[in-house]
């Protein structure tokens, strides 16, 4: 009896659940064909574009050593294997201006044509890479230092507000102590996004909450809803038992006994709308626009 | 007494799918014949002479051994003669199914809740019930106000006026039921209703024939306060809607006075299903004429746990899977 009610009891689970199975198992074994094709298909491509400089390190702030610039163009190498896209570092100490959007527009118009200016690209001349202008001018009139990536081709698509975020984020826990650290770190982080490892490996953190918050929730007001069972109902009618289905009225009387009137003033909204405004600090993503050379470009900065 | 074919010596019984005597040995329909008991006592089955374990209000019974259904005679007759019943119009299948239909949705409820040998323990009862019957002079008096508002300038302006309201109702009640067997809770009694009384039919006791059924538990008096309770609200509840029109309405006197009574005594179709789980009894209660039915199926913890689990698990497992699929692409 024990073992016919287990029975019963797994029979009901997986038909109750069929579909999520299915549903479930499907995605799964589409992920891991995926996974498998991906692999198969071979790592990035070569590099094709002889047009372009071999060098990647421009130094104008003079933040680095000699020795450092070389490690540095030796890791930016790897990376560009690895994500198959031109990495290209550029130092200034060049004054962009101190209002926001002067220094954006500058740091942009900057970078694109730096970029342009190289033809770099790692499938073609202008093709795909990210270009990490770094700013490191101060005076007495107060920071301009900041940092703009110009991307371009495939790397345009990848690598948006949330991506510029993430590579900001890597240069900014170093950069000011430590500049290579810094570079290395933003390097690395672009060249994880134009691989896709920096998806693969880490969600979107907004995707993560969902993805483990979400079934919680759901799970519970599941069970809630399950758990709760409608009530018995009095289903029966004031006239249920009346002989005939209605009472006889023998007597009706509405008589009219008196009227009072009130009033009261109607207040009136003096008030004033809200204002709304402010402004914007520190930099922000310039979308997809087309540099002075011509060639599409997307990217965004960030002041320190 | 007994009912048996007069084809094959079978116990016929009351099918309430065929409206009719039915013998389910030989399939014949109205071949029975009463057979009254021997006189050695209303635990002794009339045809095996097994022990049948009656109690106290039990008018009729199945003998365990022998499975026949008896109905013992002294408790059907005289002053424990029923007028009238509602013979069942659903039968057991037709029951289950209601059942089945009505809970299948309770996903938590434990694997064998529907299953075919617990449904199978069913058991129609037709439950003992006092019928009142009341020539009612329902009265109201009140005041009802009606509201208008407009507005005029800057102001706005709300005008009330006052009626004095009144109403004088004759209610004739028909056969407020009110059930007199101890067995049964009244609350759940209630909740039963309505019976359609065009099924009322005079008693007979073949109809009790292939069921349980029970005389009254107590006298009409020691019930009759359940009954007037309820038409006092019917009747306010009547007086209250020929009422309209009014912004509110407020009750100075409000009455039900009882110009006629009687009483009668009937018998109404329960199909009773006791649910065990966990040493406790959850009971379910079917009218045998609606199909209304009235009980709170059970909750199986590990169910919960498990259902809740696996949806959690199945929502996860899509969602990263959704966002690797997006990450390859």
């Amino acid at each position: 009896m024990e073992g016919n009610i287990r029975a019963e009891e797994r029979r009901q689970f997986f038909r109750y659940f069929k579909g999520w199975i299915i549903a479930a198992a499907v995605l799964l074994a589409v992920w891991g064909i995926l996974a498998v094709i991906k692999k198969a298909s071979g790592g990035p491509s070569e590099r094709n574009n002889p047009e372009a400089p071999s060098q990647r390190v421009y130094d104008y702030a003079d933040v680095l050593t000699d020795s450092q610039e070389e490690m540095l163009a030796q890791f930016i190498a790897k990376c560009e294997k690895e994500g198959a896209c031109d990495i290209v570092l550029v130092t200034i100490r060049e004054e962009m201006g101190l209002e926001d959007w002067e220094w954006e527009r500058n740091m942009m118009n900057y970078a694109d044509d730096f970029y342009d200016n190289g033809a770099f690209g790692y499938d073609k001349p202008y093709g795909d890479g990210v270009l990490i202008l770094d700013n490191w001018y101060e005076d007495e009139n107060g920071s301009q230092e900041g940092t703009w990536l110009s991307t371009s081709g495939k790397m345009e698509e990848i690598i948006g507000p949330s991506e510029e975020n993430d590579i900001f984020d890597a240069l900014y826990a170093y950069v000011s102590e430590d500049p290579v650290k810094g570079y290395v770190a933003a390097v690395q982080k672009t060249a994880e996004w134009g691989s896709g490892k920096a998806e693969k490996s880490g969600m979107d953190g907004f995707y993560w909450m969902l993805a483990a918050v979400m079934p919680i929730v759901i799970a519970v007001i599941y069970a809630l809803v399950h758990i709760r069972q409608t009530a018995d109902k009095d289903t029966t009618a004031a006239n249920t038992y009346v002989a005939g289905g209605q009472p006889v009225l023998r007597g009706k009387r509405d008589d009219f006994q008196r009227k009072s009137t009130s009033s009261v003033r109607i207040q009136t909204d003096s008030g004033g709308g809200r204002s709304s405004g402010g402004s914007s600090h520190g930099g922000g993503s310039s979308g997809h626009h087309t540099s002075s050379g011509g060639h599409s470009h997307g990217g965004g900065g960030r002041r320190r | 007494m007994i009912f048996k074919c007069k084809n094959c010596g079978g116990n016929s019984i009351y099918s309430p799918e065929k409206k009719k005597m039915y013998c389910p040995y030989c399939d014949s329909i109205d071949s029975q014949e009463r057979k009254e008991s021997a006189s050695e006592g209303l635990e002794t089955c009339p045809e095996c002479g097994g022990t049948i374990p009656i109690e106290q209000f039990d008018s009729a019974s199945k003998c365990p051994y022998c499975d026949n259904y008896i109905i013992f005679d002294e408790r059907v007759e005289g002053d424990y003669r029923p007028k009238f019943l509602i013979p069942f119009q659903m039968g057991k299948d037709a029951c289950k199914k209601s059942l089945r239909e009505r809970f299948q949705k309770n996903t938590f409820a434990p694997a064998d809740f529907l299953s075919e040998a617990r449904l199978d323990s069913m058991q129609g009862v037709y439950v003992p019930f006092w019928f009142y019957n009341y020539d009612v002079n329902a009265v109201f008096e009140g005041t009802g106000t009606k509201v208008r508002s407009w507005t005029s300038g800057d102001r706005r302006y709300t005008e009330t006026s006052y009626y004095s309201v009144g109403r004088d109702m004759e209610i004739a009640f028909d056969k407020m039921p009110a059930d007199a067997s101890v067995k049964m809770p009244d609350s759940v009694m209630d909740l039963m209703e309505p019976y359609h009384y065009q099924e009322l039919t005079d008693f007979d006791p073949q109809y009790l024939s292939g069921f349980y059924a029970e005389f009254y538990n107590m006298p009409a008096e020691q019930v009759e306060d359940r009954a007037k309770t309820k038409m006092t609200e019917d009747a306010k509840a009547l007086l209250r809607s020929s009422v309209s029109g009014y912004s509110s309405l407020h009750a100075d006197r409000e009455t039900a006075q009882i110009m006629n009574r009687n009483v009668e005594y009937g018998l109404l179709p329960v199909w009773r299903y006791i649910y065990s789980y966990k040493g406790e009894e959850y009971p379910f209660y079917v009218n045998g004429e609606t199909g209304k039915i009235v009980g709170t199926a059970p909750l199986s913890g590990t169910k919960v746990l498990v259902y809740s689990g696996a949806l959690w698990f199945f929502l996860t497992a899509i969602m990263v899977a959704v966002n690797g699929i997006l990450g390859l692409l």
